[in-house]
This record gives C-alpha cells, structure tokens and sequence, in this order.
C-alpha cells in the first residue's frame, strides 16, 4: 500500500512557479486497480513519480508499508524500489535504446541480484517476455528496441518492470501511444496483475480506459483531486462540472446522458478560488473567491464542488 | 533583479578566485620552486657590485624581499589602485607601457572583430537559407577550414606575397610610418597606417569569422526546426520572412555573446599576428612578460584581461533581457 | 556495430576523413622506413643537398628547370691513350705506363643541368712502389681544371697529395678541395680560394655538356709501371632534391615533415586523451551528481576559462624550465602536459551539458526506478550514451593541441631540437623573411600538414558524433 499525504509538489521554471500538484492524497493498494484522470498538464505523471520517489515534494509525505519513502536508505530503498514499478508512456524513451531487449529486461534482474547464474537469469527474462505474449522469447530478447513496434516495445517495458515481482505498479498512459486495436490486449496485463494481487496506479487522461480497467477512480485538475470514488459511481454518475465534461466528450452508443456539460477554454493556473471557474458553466461568485473542499457526498465518492 | 545580483556575486567571486590564482602562480609558485624571478635580470657583475649585492638590490626595489602575506597585501592594493609598479624588464612603469600598447592592438581587434561579425553573419544567413546545399556545405567548409590555420604560417605567406612580391602594402611599422626617412604627421601618418594595418586586420577577420559563421548557421538551423517556426510556416507566412524576422534575429545573440568573450581574448590573442607584423602591441608585451617572469607586468595583464572578461560577460548578462524576446515576453 | 560502421562508410566526409588520417598515420609509423634520417636538426643529417633545393618534381617549373638533382654513378666508359688499360673485373681495371710514359684514361659525364651545389669524386687505387705522378683533370672543350695531383706518400710536396704505398681510396669533392690539396684552386686569387667550394662546381660544370675526367698517370722511371684502380665514382649534391627539397641547412624538408608528422600526432593524441579523461571525470560527475559538487566543479571551470591560455602556458613553462623543475623529464613531456592542463575546459563544459541532458531523459529514471544506483546509472547509461561526443571530442581536440604546441614552437619557446611542424613552420617563416628567400616547399607543407590533418580529424570526429549517438543531444 503507497499511500501519499498532501503532496506538494512545484516545479520552477523562469523564476515562475508551477503547481503540478497541490495537495493530493491518493492511496494505492494490492490487488486493486486505481484511475488517476485527467488532462494532459494537470500534474498526474507527477503524482505518479513522486509516489515512487523519483520526485521530491516541497510538502507533504509518501508513507510505504507504513514507512517515509523520502527517508529510505541502502537496501530498504532497494527493496522499495523493487517492489514498486512504473510504465512510462512512451516506451522508446523509457529504455536505453543501445541495449538489446534481453538487457533492457534483466537490467532489473542484475541491479537486485535475483538470478544466481546466467542461466537461470536467461530463463527468468525469456519466461517473462513470453508472459507478456512476446513470443517466440528468443528472437525478442535479441532484438534492438528500435526494431520493435510501440506495442511490443511496452510489452518490454512492463516485462522490465513485472520481472521484479512488484507489489504496486504505477502505469503512466501505457496504451495512449498505442494503436487502438492493440490497447485492449496491453490493458488485459493489468487487469491479470490485479488477479494475481498486485495494485497498479493507471493514469490515463482517457475516462473509457479508466471504465474498462479500473475498481476506484480519481479525477485531478490543475493540481488538485476534484473527485474521487468507485469507478461505476464516478463515471456513471459524475457530479463535478469537470468530471461531467470529461464523461460528456466520450462518444456513446446510447445517448441518453443527463448533462451535456461543455468547458471553456483552456486549462490554465488561476490565482484563488476553485481552480476550474474560467472554464466552468456554472460558475458562480463564490467560486471565484473561495476554493471548495473535497466532501463525501454519497458513500465513498467525493467532490469539491460549491454545487454539491 | 534577484537573478542578476546572483550573477553580479558569482562574477565578482570569479574575478577575486582569478586574482588569488595569478597571486600563486607569479608568487607563490615561483617561491616553491626556489626561483628567484629578478636573478634573471641580474647580470654577474655590475660597476664592481658582486651579484649577490645586485640581487639584493633589486629584491629591495621590486619589494620581493619582504614576506609573502605583506606582498599579498600590497598587490591587492596594486590591482585595486591600478598602480601596478615597475615592469622587470622593461625597466618602466607597468600602467604606462599597457596604456602605450593598448591603443595599437585595440587599433587591430576592434576592426577586425566588427569586419569578422558582419562577415559570419552574412555568409551564416546564407548558409541557415541553404541549409543542407552544396552552397551551404562549401561554405561551412571553410568556415571551419579557417578554425585550422595556423595565424602565422597564413600572416607569413600573405606578407611574403602582399608585401614582398606585390608591393601591396609596406612590410614594417617604420617602412608604414616614413617617406625618403621622414616621419610622417597627421592625416598622412594615420592613411599610411591603417594602409599597413589593413592586411593583418584582414588576416584576423579571415581567421577568425568561422567560429561565430557556424554558430549562428546551426543556430538557424535548430529554430528553423523548431516547432515554434515550422507553426510559422504552417501559417503560410513566407520563409524568407520567417527567416529573417524570427529566425535570425534569434540566432544572432549567441554571436553577440560571442564576439564578446572573444573580444577579451582577442587582445591577447593577437601575439602571432603581431609577431609576424612586428606590431608593437599588447599581445607580445605579454608574451614577453611571460617568458621573462615579469611578476608586475604578468599581473597586470593577466588581472586586466580577467577583468576586461568580468566586465563584458556582466554587461552580456545585463543587456541579455534587454534583447532577447523570449526572456522580454515572459 | 556492423550497423554502426556500414553507417559511418555511408558517410563521404568520412571517407574522406579516414583517408586523411590514415595516410598521415602511416607516414608517421612507417617514418623510420620513408627516410634515413632520425634527426635532420643534427649538423650530421644537414646539408644532404644545397640549402633551400627545391623538390626534385619543381624542376618541371621554368623557373627551376636545369637545376642538378644529386647524382651518384660509376663512370665505366672511358679511352685510353698512351698505355694500356686491361679491364680486372666489372670494377676494377689494371693501368700499364710504359717507362717514362703517360698513359691518360679519360672518363666522359654527360651533364645536362646548371652547376650543381657540389660535386665529389673517389676511386680506389693499388699504387706500384716505383715513384708516379697522378694527376687528376676535368676539362670541357678548351678549359680544364687540374684538380689534383697523386705522388707517393714521402714525395708530396703541395699542392700534391701524398698516398700510402697500399691500395687506398681518393676522394676529391669540391668542398674540401683547398689551395693546399688542389693545384687549380691554388692558382685562384686568394678571395676565390677562401670560396672555392662556392666557385668550383659554376666554373668546372658550368652548364650542360660533356665534361670529361682525365686520369693522367705519369711514369718517370725507366720501368713500365702499373696501377690497379677502380672505376671512378661521380657524385654531385644539387639544387633539386628529394621530393620535398630542403630547408637553409640543406637538411630534408621531407624527413622532417614525416618526423614532424609523428610526432604532431602523437602529442595530439596523447594530450587529447588526457584533456578527455579529465573532462570526462569532472563534466560527468558535476552533470550527474549536480547540486552543490557541480556548482564548485563549474565554478572552476568557468575560471580556467577566464584564464589567458597561452600567455599561462608560457609563464608555467619558464617556471618550470628556469626552475630546473623539469630536467628529469622531456620538455616535450612538459608541454603536452601543460597543453592538456590548460586545454580541459571546454570539453568538461560539453560533457556536462550532455550530461545534464541526458540525466534528465526517461531512459535514466526508469534505471533508478529499477533500483540502480548512482554508479551504475554513469556506468550504464551516461557513459556509453556520452561515447559519440568522446570520440568526437578526441578528434575535435587534437588540432586544437596540434596548434598550440606548434604556437609554442613558433615563437621558440617549445621544443627546437628536433623537428616538429611547429619548428618548421617558425624556422621556415623566420628565414623567410629575413632572407626574403620564400621557400615554399618549406614553407608550405607543415601548416597544410596541420590544416589537413585537423580537418580529418574534425570530420572524423563530427561522423562519429553523429553515428554514435542514438539520442540527439544538443550543447549549449
Ligand atoms: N520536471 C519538470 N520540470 C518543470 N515542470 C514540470 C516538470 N514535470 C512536470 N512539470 C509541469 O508540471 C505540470 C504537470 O505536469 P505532469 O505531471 O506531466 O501532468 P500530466 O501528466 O497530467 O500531463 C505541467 O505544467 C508541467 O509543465
Ligand atoms: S466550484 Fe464552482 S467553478 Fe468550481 S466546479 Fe463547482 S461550480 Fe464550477
Ligand atoms: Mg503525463
């Protein structure tokens, strides 16, 4: 269980700061599946590092098993990395190109010594890519990354990251590089992980991949969770004018939806008040003025909203 | 503001490191060493003195008697006050022989650094238009063909065939300044010196455009692809105003900061042209101190160039928002 | 790597490059072999030819047609008169001189130049025990020169010249003939005897011709005598040599260009490989470790920058000289360690900017997020990402080094003993413009040298650059 506690995280670029996150707690546990929704910009890859400790926060903390992960050393922070894994988005950057797929994959494997000969390292990084339906292993293993289609090449990344046994996976967009026709098939990995017990973190700005994958879901905006609870709630019933509008810009099949909610504009930092008014249809003078608090409003859903 | 007094402090400290360095080298270094820099001025015997009264002597003069923290404090006073003392071997004051100098090889670098921008800007925009052409590949060719000529084996053929086979221009300072062995005065006096001054001027431009041509060509080149113009150009907006309103504009102010740094250097750097020219200017004085140990002149010049240095890269750092618009726009 | 060189071959420059390198690599290896010479600054190895002979290919110009290349060849057609002459062998043949006789063997040189810097002769010769005279006389038409003149030893009285009672060899060059040895020179005025290595070759071969070379033996005994003697051997130095002429000392601007080749390429390298390794470890360490490490190891860079890089080398040189610090090791050493000492800079700035380019790319944080440490990801992934900019750098640096030993060597402060192409570039512009005698053959090659060179090495560098690195990578 990765759990983070009013995470803080500001970049500053040209003497300007930027708020990528802004107070965010999210919870992460075995066996489940998270949604982390949102806009390109709103600060969910950030989230993502930063819960894995590839990013330091200016505030707040990130408790592992109960532990500070900031304040990990030597072989806990070993064993804190092998147990925690991320899928980047774009897999051609997120492997060393000049390696082949057999190194790219027992990278892992070396770092934390779980293979005693080359052999049994052998074994361990061929069964893995075949689990990941890379087969024949063989002739993946010794190919260059570059010579790999996008699919193929996640399939590697996530062999990468699988091969360590992880407890807790942080998915960063994996399919929104790939081909619509091969998403499903990528998506399936995960939802067999969350079978198997692990927990994953799939960030997504996509609400149907969110639908398809996952049990809870949150929805970020300029920084902040606006709302957050079990998916079938979220999506079926969305109750904050962002998450309306995200659920609304999905073409359906039925359309029977209540709200037809549109955003104006653009997504863009506000001073104070509610972060979504410039766009927000229903805006109001309080929100101009005073920033909402995220309340339960039914069982286990939540929302900062001056409307609800 | 906060960001430039930041740069202020850090230049301030890197001119203060720079001074302590040179006070090691011309002191300390020597010291450690067991050398005793005017030994080398000292002949065996002079009017009956024995060497080591000569020695004596001199060490007494040039204070280099006195121990090291007391002569620390007395070149910091040097440098602050700009009286740097009396030349080893030049036998006269430090200041008077740089100031003497200083006019001669500004008289070389300035215009030629002026000749040498304007050529690399010119020929970097053609090459940025022509970008991956045979013009563009020749062109940049011998942009950096120049990088690789030795200053004086091209200053010694240009003078033998110019000077000597052509009878161009004349071949010394004194042949430059004299008519049938009178000096010259006046408006004559400057034509004739600028007349002898113009084939090393054009020998520095030459040999030293390359570098800001091709700098400001790869600059081109990278904004030309930037996603910033190929927006531009899916605009519609012609290319060749793309080029020249956006493009070069922006590419030129590395050039700038550039010509800059090599304005500090270029003064001396210009040994090899002075030596082929026998110019009587700053770069020799140095190179002379240097092989000399001149301790008062060495510091001087080295603490003047450092200094000069500072103060343009700050003036860079001043202007550098002034001009650059994306710094401006934000 | 198959890829990587079928990528390179795609590449004309480099081609090109390599084709430069490699010839300038061979000359540079296979120097021992190319010329005789180790040392042409030795007074030993000067004065192969005439200072300032022009190559032997420039005599195709006008202006230096006619010029003599050196010859060397045994005279093996001759007439006899007055005796016998049987031949003993190919070389050797034997002289018979009726008493009180002479017997003249006369050798014709088929000369077809302008006079040459000097010109020898030397046979051997088996003389009989009974007194002879031997005179030795060069003639073309009605002038003839009566260089020297043989008697026994005890006999000589000067000009004559006195030979041992046993089979000994003579040689007659021009620059030793004197009024003491020569009866001609000893006829001239005493100004042309003090010049006579400079007037005999223009008087005796004074333009093409046939020249001839008597052997006049004289027997004034009353028995026949004989002599047995080698067939002379002809040599002259001349105004073409070689194929790169030579330089105020008549030593081989050739050999010295190879051994300046050597040894440009070597010091290139060697310095390079140092500016690198110490760029590599500072550029690599402040990029990657960052924070305060890179604020002082940048910090300090930025002041070697601020240094004059010259005038510094300079001081430090005579320092180090003057101090007698140095007479362990080699001034060439000395310098090349300076050279890399002053010259680091600029490569750690490019290696950190890569660095930090590179620190920041996803492929690095997956490493860490794998679990790999700090070691490891430098190791793995920043080293072998920086290799096209190391190679590059290499190349980019070695004519930087090239010319600055060769700055050094210009204004006299670097190596003079042996030949570099800076020596020659400083020597050569030296002379000519205090002799005003331009030697172009001099002149010319070392700075093309250098010129060439680099730009194979700076497009050597440039294709490596650009084929090694996966991820483009920008400096600024
Ligand atoms: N390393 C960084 N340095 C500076 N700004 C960053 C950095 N990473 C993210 N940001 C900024 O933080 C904001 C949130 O980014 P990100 O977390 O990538 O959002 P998302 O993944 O939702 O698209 C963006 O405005 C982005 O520009
Ligand atoms: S608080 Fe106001 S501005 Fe913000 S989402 Fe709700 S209604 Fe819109
Ligand atoms: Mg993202």
């Amino acid at each position: 269980m990765i759990e983070s506690k009013g995470l803080k995280v500001y970049f500053k670029s040209r003497g300007k700061t930027v708020k990528a996150v802004d107070g965010v707690n999210v919870a992460v546990g075995q066996k489940e599946i998270v949604g982390l929704i949102g806009e390109s910009g709103s600060g969910k890859t950030t989230v993502g590092r930063t819960l894995l400790a590839l990013q330091r926060p200016v505030e707040g903390d990130v408790v592992w098993n109960g532990k500070d992960v900031f304040r990990l050393k030597g072989s806990e922070l070993k064993e804190f990395r092998r147990r925690n894994q991320i899928i980047y988005q774009i897999p051609y950057e997120a492997v060393d190109i000049r390696y082949k797929v057999y190194d790219v994959v027992a990278e892992g494997v070396r770092i934390h010594g779980l293979a005693s000969t080359k052999e049994e390292e052998r074994e361990m990084v061929l069964k893995t890519l075949e689990n990941m339906g890379l087969t024949p292993p063989e002739e993946y293993a010794n190919a260059l990354p570059l010579q790999l289609s996008g699919g193929q090449l996640q399939r590697v990344a996530i062999a990468r990251a699988l091969i360590l046994d992880p407890e807790i996976i942080v998915a960063d967009e994996p399919v929104s590089m790939l081909d619509m026709s091969i998403r499903a098939g990528v998506l399936n990995i995960f939802t067999g992980l969350k079978e198997k017990g692990t927990g994953v973190l799939m960030i997504t700005h996509d609400i149907s991949t969110i639908a398809y994958v996952a049990d809870r879901v949150y929805v970020m905006y300029l920084g902040k969770v606006v709302e957050q609870g079990p998916v079938e709630r979220v999506v079926e019933n969305p109750l904050h004018p962002y998450t309306q509008a995200l659920v609304a810009a999905v073409p359906r099949p039925d359309p029977k939806s209540k709200v037809e909610v549109k955003l104006k504009g653009e997504i863009s930092q506000v001073q104070r008040g509610c972060p979504l008014h410039p766009r927000c249809p229903f805006a109001f003078n309080s929100c101009r003025e005073n920033e909402p608090q995220l309340k339960e409003v039914e069982p286990d859903h939540y929302v900062s909203c001056f409307l609800h | 503001m906060n960001y430039l007094v930041k740069r202020i402090i850090e230049r301030v400290v890197l001119l203060f490191a720079v001074i302590n360095f040179n006070f090691f080298l011309f002191q300390i270094l020597p010291a450690i060493y067991n050398i005793n820099p005017v030994q080398l001025y000292v002949p065996p015997t002079y009017r009956g003195l024995s060497r080591s009264v000569l020695v004596q002597g001199l060490e007494a003069r040039f204070g280099l008697n006195q121990p090291l923290d007391i002569r620390y404090i007395k070149y910091i006073e040097a440098l602050l006050t700009f009286h740097f003392g009396i030349s080893f071997h030049y036998q006269s004051p430090v200041f008077d022989l740089i100031a003497q100098r200083f006019p001669v090889t500004a008289l070389l670098v300035i215009p030629s650094l002026i000749l040498s921008t304007l050529l690399a800007i010119g020929l970097g925009i053609y090459s940025a238009a022509r970008n991956g052409k045979l013009g563009d590949s020749v062109n940049s060719f011998f942009a950096i063909l120049t990088y690789f000529i030795p200053a004086f084996w091209l200053a010694a053929i240009v003078v033998y065939y110019f000077s000597f086979q052509l009878g161009w221009f004349p071949s010394s300072v004194a042949e430059a300044i004299t008519h049938n062995g009178v000096a010259l005065t006046g408006v004559d006096y400057w034509l004739n010196l600028m007349k002898f001054l113009t084939l090393p001027i054009l020998l520095i431009t030459v040999l030293s455009y390359g570098v800001r041509m091709i700098l400001l060509r790869n600059q081109s080149v990278d904004l030309n692809n930037s996603n910033f113009v190929v927006n531009l150009k899916a605009r519609g907006i012609n290319e060749r105003r793309i080029l020249y309103r956006h493009v070069v504009r922006n590419a030129v102010l590395p050039v700038f900061t550039r010509v800059g740094i090599d304005l500090a250097f270029l003064f001396a750097g210009v040994v090899f042209i002075e030596d082929i020219f026998n110019i009587p200017g700053l770069g020799r004085l140095l190179v002379t101190a240097s092989e000399t140990l001149d301790i008062p002149l060495l510091s001087a010049d080295f603490y003047i160039i450092s200094l000069f240095a500072i103060v343009i890269l700050l003036i860079m750092d001043l202007l550098y928002p002034l001009i650059d618009p994306r710094v401006r726009y934000e | 790597m198959n890829k990587t060189l079928r990528d390179l071959l795609e590449r004309k420059s480099f081609i090109a490059s390599l084709v430069i390198l490699v010839f300038f690599a061979v000359i540079a290896v296979a120097a021992p072999i190319l010329t005789p010479y180790s040392n042409p600054y030795l007074p030993s190895q000067a004065r192969v030819a005439a200072p300032y002979a022009v190559p032997g290919w420039a005599t195709i110009f006008p202006q230096y047609r006619g010029l003599a290349p050196n010859q060397n060849f045994v005279l093996s057609i001759y007439n006899v008169s007055g005796g016998e002459v049987k031949e003993l062998n190919s070389s050797w043949m034997q002289v018979s001189v009726p008493a009180s006789g002479t017997t003249n063997v006369t050798f014709p040189i088929k000369w077809g130049y302008k006079p040459p810097y000097s010109f020898a002769f030397s046979f051997n010769i088996s003389p009989p025990k009974e007194y002879y005279v031997l005179n030795v006389v060069l003639w073309h038409g009605n002038k003839s020169f009566w260089l020297y003149s043989i008697t026994p030893q005890d006999y000589a009285i000067p000009p004559q010249v006195g030979v041992p009672n046993k089979p000994s060899t003579v040689y007659i060059s021009s620059i030793l003939l004197s009024a003491s040895n020569s009866p001609y020179v000893s006829t001239l005025s005493p100004t042309q005897q003090a010049l006579s290595g400079v007037y005999l070759p223009t008087y005796t071969f004074s333009a093409p011709g046939v020249y001839n070379l008597t052997l006049s033996f004289n027997n004034e005994g009353n028995t026949p005598i004989s002599f047995a003697i080698s067939k002379p051997t002809f040599s002259d130095k001349g105004y073409a040599y070689g194929r790169l002429g030579t330089d105020n000392n008549g030593a081989s601007v050739f050999a010295e260009f190879i051994l300046g080749a050597r040894f440009d390429l070597f010091i290139g390298v060697v310095a390079s490989a140092m500016i690198i390794a110490i760029g590599l470890i500072l550029g690599m360490l402040a990029g990657y470790i960052g924070g305060k490490l890179d604020l002082s190891l940048n910090g300090f860079t930025d002041f070697f920058l601020l240094l004059p890089g010259l005038p510094l080398l300079i001081t430090l040189e005579t320092i180090l000289v003057v101090s007698g610090a140095i007479t362990k090791i080699s001034l060439a050493t000395v310098i090349v360690i300076l050279i890399a000492l002053l010259s680091w800079p600029g490569t750690m700035k490019i290696i950190r900017s890569q660095t930090l380019s590179l620190r920041t790319r996803t492929f690095v944080e997956s490493s860490k997020a794998l679990g790999a440490g700090n070691f490891r990801i430098m190791m793995r992934h920043i080293l072998p990402n920086l290799a096209g900019i190391l190679f590059a750098q290499l190349a980019y640096d070695v004519p930087g080094v090239i010319l600055a030993e060769s700055g050094l060597d210009f204004l006299g402060l670097g190596i003079r003993s042996f030949p570099t192409w800076g020596n020659m570039l400083g020597f050569a512009t030296n002379a000519a413009s205090s002799a005003n005698s331009f030697a172009w053959w001099w002149v010319l090659p070392p700075g093309l040298g250098i010129v060439i060179l680099s730009l194979g090495f700076f497009y050597f560098g440039t294709a490596l650059l650009d084929v090694l690195s996966p991820y483009r990578l920008r400096g600024e």
